[in-house]
């Protein structure tokens, strides 16, 4: 215990007494984070195993789904996320460089287009509501774009749309919540030049809501 | 490139990275918002129909082919060079890697399961159980010679693992490979004509 706390008593503030030295705690940290990362593509991954069953199962069902889509939202929503994970590795960029200010534009901006992509989310959930397109017991479309009935299953489409777009955005929810703790961090000034592991890491994360969305994008509206 | 150039070799302990410039990663977005506006665009296309012509949209598979290309192309555009992953530690990579990879496994054998479920293998003259998965145990089970198909014939449909119905068609090409037609068979009601060949014999087809 004695020799740790010495060692602590010398090191930054920051580093944690477990760690030699800081490479070592941001190593470690980074080999954390992906681990984590590749556990959440394996949490998505049962839904999209899902998709792959229930479209060649149905897909004509599927077809129709995704005609009720709106590409233009879709779309927007997909220029959304790329511009926060734009300004997401710019702020570690200048996190790297020491420039605090910089950092706090950068996140605020991502947290911005985060809440901006909810919104968007949310009128195109309230059309899906209004127009009764909903999974299961719940499906009673009085809407239809390009079709004149509704196909057989297509409900089930429904059901696989909600479900990936509302784990994403709970995704995206959480990665609000994770950004304005690293806000509210860098505010206090708890980063610098030699320890901005935080703020990589919490880019790491939304760059992966990003990735998931990536392809939520073409698989659920375009093909 | 970069605004500082620094010794990599960490030997003080400390974290030096490589801190790439602006117009990086403003040309990385360029590229994210060049590659979403072409898949959206592409979407309107109607490519399958332009390979083979007579195909519908979207059955042929070459626009969900295309859309996943862009989608995979975008993907790695932002782990290289978002996530930093071309100048992170390599075991970094091999891990996020394998979990894509470990998922890909997980796809390719649930659909390779599920999406042969009561189709008729007919080259080895079994069909394959369940039908769902409620009725576990699966495995497969001899169709017998009753089903099994002339080489004249198109398709052909089973139920609980007896022939019900015989397609004939007209020409012995059409008979191989097609797997749409094997299964559209399934469903057909086109049984006119005879049953064929050494077929017919123990058993007479239902009628439907």
């Amino acid at each position: 215990m004695s020799a740790e706390n010495a060692h602590a008593s010398h090191g930054p503030k920051w580093l944690q007494h477990h760690f030699e030295t800081p490479i070592q705690q941001f190593e470690s940290a980074k080999l954390g984070m992906w681990v984590f990362l590749a556990q959440e593509i394996l949490f998505f991954s049962g839904l999209f195993v899902a998709y792959g069953v229930v479209r060649i199962e149905y897909p004509e069902a599927f077809a129709a789904g995704s005609m009720q889509l709106n590409k233009i939202m879709g779309g927007a929503n997909t220029i959304v996320l790329l511009f926060s994970s734009l300004t997401a590795a710019l702020a570690v960029r200048s996190a790297q460089l020491g420039k605090r200010d910089e950092v706090s534009r950068y996140i605020v901006i991502t947290i911005l287009c985060a809440f901006a992509f909810m919104v968007i989310k949310y009128f195109e959930y309230t059309a899906k509501f209004e127009h009764g397109l909903l999974p299961g017991q719940y499906w009673n479309p009085t809407h239809l774009v390009g079709i004149d009935a509704p196909v057989e299953h297509m409900h089930v489409f429904f059901g696989i749309y909600f479900m990936l777009t509302g784990l994403h955005g709970v995704h995206v929810l959480v990665g609000i919540g994770i950004l304005t703790w690293i806000l509210i961090r860098n505010n206090k000034g708890e980063f610098s030049k030699e320890y901005w592991t935080p703020v990589d890491l919490a880019a790491l994360y939304w760059h992966l809501v990003d990735l998931v969305w990536i392809y939520l994008f073409p698989l659920l509206y375009l093909v | 490139m970069s605004d500082h150039s620094h010794d990599h070799s960490h030997s003080d302990g400390a974290v030096h990275v490589h801190v790439h410039d602006v117009s990086l990663y403003l040309k990385v977005f360029g590229a994210l918002i060049f590659f979403t506006v072409v898949t959206v665009a592409t979407s309107y296309l109607d490519i399958d129909g332009f390979v083979r012509p007579g195909t519908p949209h979207g059955a042929g598979g070459m626009n969900f082919l295309l859309a996943m290309a862009i989608a995979t192309a975008k993907a790695t555009f932002v782990c290289v060079w978002f996530m930093h992953l071309k100048e992170d530690a390599r075991f970094n990579a091999l891990i996020f890697v394998g979990g894509v990879l470990f998922a890909a496994v997980f796809l390719a054998y649930t659909l390779n399961d599920t999406y042969y479920r009561q189709h008729e293998d007919r080259f080895q003259g079994v069909l394959v159980h369940p039908s769902t998965g409620e009725r576990a145990p699966g495995g497969l089970s001899d169709i017998g010679g009753s089903c099994e198909v002339p080489a004249n014939c198109l398709s052909y449909a089973c139920q609980g693992g007896r022939c019900v119905e015989y397609v004939p068609v007209h020409h012995e090409g059409a008979a191989g490979g097609e797997h749409g037609a094997a299964a559209e068979g399934e469903h057909g009601g086109a049984a006119e004509g005879e049953p064929h060949g050494a077929a017919a014999e123990g058993e007479a087809p239902a009628e439907h």
